[in-house]
């Protein structure tokens, strides 16, 4: 079930790219032009603190990929799925070591516990920043096929190793997947009742070893493929990139809007808003 | 005629296990469509990679146009020379797109865009996926997967064509499609060489095989004589083709036909 799960997650994200596939604005754009935005608007969001740019850049993010027909549920669910699970748990602490201004304050076994309003905004700040980001990257991944991210990286003149290495990754993650699932699959046609909780987390560690004994047969024989195919450990793809007027005003407008929005945070007073 | 692929005393035994290949000798010319016939785990495949010279005969050699694959420089040539299709083509299939597959190896050599293009539709034609450029390789049927295996690596245009397995997991219908493409391209002066155990596949498309087993050529010869050996080939673990098997069985035949065409004119002649 949870294998069959992430085949359908993968079969989507790196074999389909369905939306990434679909002819409107942004899928329009060139690759490289979107690399470049989509990394200088991590470094805006790294260096800015206030929650509401976080905000303003989270929905000019939401409003791109809805113009561009990219599913906006998946689009939410993809980053903020990712955002929930790890980094609401690492800025917990941030609510109690913060020092500023009493929220609250309770005592546990003789230990005086206070979450601050400081606090309060750092964790938030924290989440917001990281799915901030992640919301930037997937709208570069669901609007631009890997082949063309690849090329692009290779354009960008990204190290040769780092951009060959990007290219299999994504052949190898959704191989080992696709097994995963067929040993499951063999896994639960000889069981005879459905498992609990445990015996499915039991059921995952045959699969992850076998994974890993067919992945190192099929890694080989992938390999062999491709030196039988003149591999000769450099990239070049069939993409011919080409930026037009359209890129370079969407390059100049990101770069200028994310710049503009540094500095206004900088210039905005540090003033906790709750 | 000129020998395009010989293989001398080659020897070559895989670390902690008795399997290799022991004294294997063999000669293929110029233009002919030649079988490696032998059980599973015989060795075949094993066989294949040295031709490409993914693997490295430990001893003796292994000659592609007169080029040795121990010499590292000759490699890349050797490799332009045999087109290997692999037996999986989930194996091979390295990209998501039809065309970007298709040109994977051409991108390799260096020619231009337009001069891939131009290949790469060539090739998709010859295999029958005319107009599946832009599709996903994903999306693609067994059969698809593998006739656009076979494109990839003749759009490389090499003189020799080795295929590992080609009918296995195919339908009927693939396999009639895949011997009509195997047989156009040997017509068009292609050298073949296939490794497989369909028997009925063999007969129609081989003029010469041999017969392999635990790492050891047992005999070779034309299919008609070595596809009629019935005791040769069950001392194998083989099967005579279909067609064969039902000639054995019928009293007064004589010569044992080992293809379609040949057993309807064999009993077409009896009826008359």
């Amino acid at each position: 079930m949870l294998f069959s799960k992430l085949y359908e997650f993968f079969t989507d994200v790196f074999v389909l790219e369905e939306s990434a596939r679909k002819n409107f604005f942004i899928q329009r754009l060139d690759p490289r032009v979107k690399i470049i935005a989509a990394f200088t608007g991590i470094i805006c969001v790294s260096l800015i603190r206030n929650l509401l740019i976080f905000m303003v850049i989270l929905s000019a993010a939401l409003l791109s990929a809805a113009a561009s027909r990219i599913s906006l549920k998946d689009f939410i669910f993809r980053s903020l799925g990712f955002t929930v699970l790890f980094t609401t748990v690492i800025s917990i602490p941030l609510l109690f070591t913060t020092p500023g201004r009493v929220l609250a304050e309770t005592s546990i076994i003789g230990l005086t516990v206070k979450v601050t309003w400081d606090g309060v905004y750092n964790a938030a700040a924290l989440v917001l920043r990281v799915w901030t980001a992640l919301t930037l990257l997937n709208l570069l991944v669901m609007s631009t096929s890997f082949d063309k991210i690849t090329a692009a990286l290779s354009a960008l003149r990204a190290p040769r190793l780092f951009t060959v290495i990007f290219d299999l990754t994504l052949k190898y993650i959704f191989i080992m997947v696709q097994e995963a699932m067929r040993v499951s699959r063999a896994q639960e046609a000889r069981r005879l009742w459905k498992p609990g909780f445990i015996e499915r987390v039991k059921s995952v560690i045959p699969v992850a070893s076998n994974i890993l004994l067919r992945s190192h047969v099929k890694a080989n024989n992938i390999y062999n493929a491709m030196l039988a195919r003149g591999f000769n450990g450099g990239y070049r793809s069939l993409q011919s990139l080409k930026i037009r007027g359209g890129d370079l005003l969407y390059l100049l407008f990101s770069i200028g809007l994310f710049s503009f929005l540094v500095l206004l945070d900088k210039s905005l007073t540090f003033t906790v808003i709750f | 005629m000129e020998p395009i692929l010989e293989v001398k005393n080659l020897f070559f035994k895989y670390p902690k296990t008795d399997k290799g290949l022991f004294n294997v000798n063999m000669t293929v010319y110029r233009g002919e469509c030649v079988g490696i016939i032998g059980p599973n785990g015989a060795g075949k495949s094993t066989l294949l990679l040295h031709f490409n010279g993914l693997l490295k005969p430990q001893s003796g050699f292994v000659l592609v146009k007169g080029l040795n694959t121990l010499n590292e420089k000759n490699i890349s040539r050797i490799r332009r020379e045999v087109g290997l299709v692999f037996q999986d083509p989930n194996d091979q299939i390295l990209k998501n797109i039809v065309e970007e597959e298709v040109a994977y190896g051409l991108l390799n050599s260096g020619l231009s865009l337009d001069e891939i293009s131009v290949k790469v539709n060539d090739a998709l034609k010859t295999v029958g996926l005319k107009d599946y450029n832009k599709r996903v390789t994903f999306h693609l049927s067994y059969g698809e997967k593998k006739k656009l295996s076979i494109a990839s690596i003749l759009v490389m245009n090499p003189d020799i064509l080795v295929l590992d397995e080609p009918t296995s997991n195919l339908d009927p219908g693939g396999v009639e499609d895949l011997t009509n493409i195997i047989r156009d391209l040997n017509r068009n002066g292609k050298t073949i060489i296939i490794a497989t155990h369909d028997m009925d596949f063999a007969a129609e498309l081989f003029n010469r095989c041999y017969i392999i087993d635990e790492g050891r050529i047992i005999c070779e010869g034309g299919v008609e004589t070595v596809l009629t050996n019935i005791s040769l080939l069950r001392e194998h673990r083989l099967k005579p083709p279909t067609v064969t098997q039902v000639f054995t069985g019928l009293p007064g035949f004589g010569k044992l036909p080992v293809r379609v065409g040949e057993a309807v004119e064999l009993l077409k002649r009896r009826l008359e």
